[in-house]
């Protein structure tokens, strides 16, 4: 029988109503996610019949929007894998209430980043060939061993991290699960007791995982820059472009982590768990990480402007041009790496709100970022296309895209949503442990 | 004190002021930002050429290749102008016809057109009939299909050939070509005819001679000795008259092991990304970064496996 402190208890009573049932206002928010879904699947399934002359993508830009959206959604995943495993490892003591919300940001923006590349492939029919005719000196089978080892190892870290909560669940008598819902957790607490030797297992195990999702999660994410660096492309072809994506996705992972902190807090007022300091903290982790991202930035940029290479010159024009992408350049720069750090460098402005609205300006300027990385050298080709239609030489997203974008987002925040039925964003057992320690530091 | 308070209350008011409108400037640009995104209209729409009301209109055209044989091959080409441009019409039945001196047109036979729209028919030149002045004509014709019109085309040689003569001179390679019409009196030469010496490589044939007949109808051509030629150093050389109004293509062709030998030795090619196999330090790095992961996985599960076996103790 699992026990739990009064912590605990306050914990399970608060995310209760949400476990137990499905309000009025949740069906609504379901209802809602749904929709968006089912505009998206009617745009796939026309891209799937008329083919991708639907979206704005052709010969000469092959990647758009679908692919800015894959690299953003592997990035946020960092939320947790490096977040969590990073702070478990080291034993700070504020990340307990946060881990879960990271954790499952993790696992849920693995599994969406992927989704957009099979909007991106022309013939799904032929997905399989990536098994059976894989090379594995291509980037793209590194990129989907490394993936799904990813997802795999993520999905473990969240469970090893849930197993003693499901045991909580399923003992609560502060809970009122219905009889299949306490049949899912005695099934999922794979009869945890928490005797000494079970307690030396989980732990065991969730040091191992803390251990190996960190390097994982970096080969991930240098595994896809390289399948631009590996390509002989203006703007792509670059050695820094590994640690450059590594920086960019634990940054912008850290922002959406701050936002989904800022939304949990207030709408279950868990004031008393997600503290301030929980704000701060991550707000400083953000600029130092805004200022290393800076000065990639400026060096990649600097080193291609300065080079003067025929083809990396026009690419430069293109993102300095106030005609073509020097407004969305400027904005990265400014809402993505300067607004940040004036923030949290602020005194007076670090406070959550104030932290979470640069997170917010940030996030977004690191996709608008990532689009950037893809469509400007795509429409900067090596050989010159001449005499042809405007719209093969240059990308535009077409609302098919826009329509399979927005349901990714809704997708993402469907199946957070499923989560929080099956758990609570806090976990009870690691803060019912050390909330008393919290409360008195706060 | 209270003023320097207000003061300073004042200022951060300001100073909260100018940041909040910074902030919300910078919000709104973000979202300006956005829009610019699809600011460009996808204006691509695709457009079918307009179909005329009863269908598209066909060209045919047809060349002849005469060959020291005495055999004659016809091709045809059906095209259609789409998208402003002719293209040809592939899997379309070509008829092909002799014209008899009087008049009436001798079946020769059908073929299909390929994926550029060429159909090719190789008769005999010995069986085919000709008029008074000696010449062939021959027609093909296209009977329509779908939305595209029927068309048709005739064409007229006379008969002519090419006989090609080779000889090694040392490391000298020559070429001997005579060129020869057909009239009642016996062979007739062609005199200043242009003859172009090819060599046929993988993709096309490359020119690598020419020169003009004389009054006999003959022409001396020297041959390259630097090519390269197959494994047993063999060229396919081709001599030609093209394009002429009178008698089409004349042809003549003849194998030599003029070339030198290429080696067919299949040699390991440099790494690439197409090469057959990854290199073998990227094989272990591989296998070593994901054993060392699965097996943690492995280690875990095993844990896990403990977790589940292991039985509870007694409750007090």
């Amino acid at each position: 029988m699992m026990r739990t402190t009064n912590t605990g208890i306050q914990i399970q009573r608060i995310f209760a109503p949400m476990i137990e049932r499905t309000s009025l206002r949740e069906k609504l928010w379901i209802g809602m996610l749904l929709s968006v879904l089912a505009v998206g699947m009617y745009a796939l399934y026309l891209q799937a019949t008329v083919g991708h002359t639907v979206t704005g993508m052709r010969d000469n830009v092959v990647w758009g929007i679908y692919i800015a959206n894959f690299i953003f959604f592997i990035g946020i995943s960092y939320a947790g894998a490096v977040i969590s495993g990073l702070l478990h490892l080291f034993q700070v003591e504020w990340r307990k209430p946060i881990i879960r919300i990271a954790e499952l940001i993790t696992v849920i923006a693995t599994i969406i980043g992927p989704l957009f590349i099979l909007l991106c492939v022309g013939r799904l029919d032929r997905l399989h060939h990536l098994v059976l005719y894989a090379r594995l000196q291509s980037p793209i089978t590194w990129d989907v061993l490394a993936i799904s080892t990813y997802l795999t190892g993520s999905i473990i870290f969240l469970y090893l991290a849930s197993v003693k909560d499901f045991a909580i669940y399923r003992d609560s008598t502060t809970l009122n699960l219905s009889k299949w819902k306490r049949r899912f957790f005695a099934f999922m607490a794979i009869n945890y007791h928490d005797t000494p030797s079970q307690q030396k297992s989980i732990n065991v195990a969730m040091n191992l995982m803390a251990i190996m999702i960190i390097p994982l999660a970096i080969i991930v994410h240098s595994v896809l820059s390289w399948i631009f660096g590996m390509t002989l492309r203006p703007g792509w072809h670059s050695t820094i472009f590994g640690p450059y994506f590594v920086l960019a996705a634990i940054y912008s992972g850290t922002g959406v982590l701050i936002i989904a902190l800022y939304i949990f807090r207030r709408m279950y007022k868990l004031h008393d768990f997600i503290l301030d300091k929980h704000f701060t903290y991550l707000g400083y982790i953000m600029l130092v990480l805004a200022a290393g991202y800076g000065y990639f930035t400026f060096s990649e940029y600097l080193t291609d402007w300065y080079g003067s290479e025929t083809w990396t010159s026009q690419l430069i024009q293109k993102l300095f041009g106030w005609d073509e992408y020097g407004k969305l350049f400027l904005f990265t720069n400014v809402g993505g790496i300067i607004l940040p750090i004036l923030v949290v460098a602020t005194p007076k402005l670090r406070k959550p709100g104030w932290i979470t609205l640069a997170s917010a300006i940030m996030v977004l300027a690191m996709w608008v970022k990532r689009y950037l990385i893809v469509v400007p050298t795509l429409e900067t080709p090596l050989l010159p296309i001449q005499d042809i239609r405007p719209e093969y030489v240059n990308y535009s997203i077409t609302w098919v895209e826009w329509a399979l974008t927005l349901s990714g987002i809704a997708l993402f925040l469907l199946l957070f949503t499923i989560a929080s039925k099956f758990m609570t964003l806090i976990p009870v057992s690691e803060v019912a442990e050390s909330h008393d320690e919290i409360t008195q530091t706060k | 004190m209270i003023m320097t308070n207000n003061k300073t209350y004042i200022s951060s008011l300001r100073y909260r002021r100018y940041l909040h409108c910074i902030i919300i400037l910078l919000a709104f640009w973000s979202g300006t930002c956005m829009t610019s995104l699809t600011a460009q209209e996808d204006t691509l729409k695709t457009e079918e050429p307009p179909a005329e009301p009863d269908g598209f209109k066909s060209k045919m055209s047809v060349t002849a290749n005469q060959f020291p044989d005495g055999s004659i091959e016809l091709n045809a080409l059906l095209r259609v102008k789409y998208d402003e441009s002719y293209q040809g019409v592939p899997d379309s039945k070509i008829g092909f016809f002799s014209v008899s001196p009087e008049g009436e047109e001798l079946a020769l036979g059908n073929m299909t057109t390929g994926a550029n729209g060429i159909a090719i028919l190789v008769v005999k030149g010995a069986e085919q009939k000709t008029d008074a002045d000696g010449n062939f004509t021959f027609i093909a014709r296209f009977e329509g299909k779908d939305a595209i019109k029927p068309s048709e085309t005739d064409l007229l040689i006379h008969p002519a050939k090419l006989d090609m003569q080779t000889e090694k001179a040392d490391s000298i390679y020559l070429i001997r070509v005579t060129a020869t019409s057909a009239s009642p009196d016996g062979p007739q030469p062609i005199v200043a005819a242009p003859v172009t010496i090819y060599v046929k490589r993988m993709f096309s044939s490359l020119k690598v001679g020419e020169g003009e007949t004389d009054e006999a109808g003959f022409v001396e051509i020297e041959f390259p000795n630097d090519l390269a030629g197959d494994e047993n150093s063999n060229l396919e050389i081709t001599a030609m008259i093209e394009e002429t109004e009178l008698y089409g293509n004349l042809t003549a062709r003849e194998v030599k092991p003029w070339g030198y030998s290429v080696n067919a030795e299949v040699k390991e090619l440099p790494r690439a990304l197409w090469s057959p196999h990854p290199p073998s330090w990227m094989v272990v790095t591989f296998f070593i970064l994901t054993g060392t992961v699965w097996i943690h996985y492995f280690i875990i599960m095993y844990k896990l496996f403990r977790i589940k076996s292991e039985k509870p103790a007694a409750q007090p």
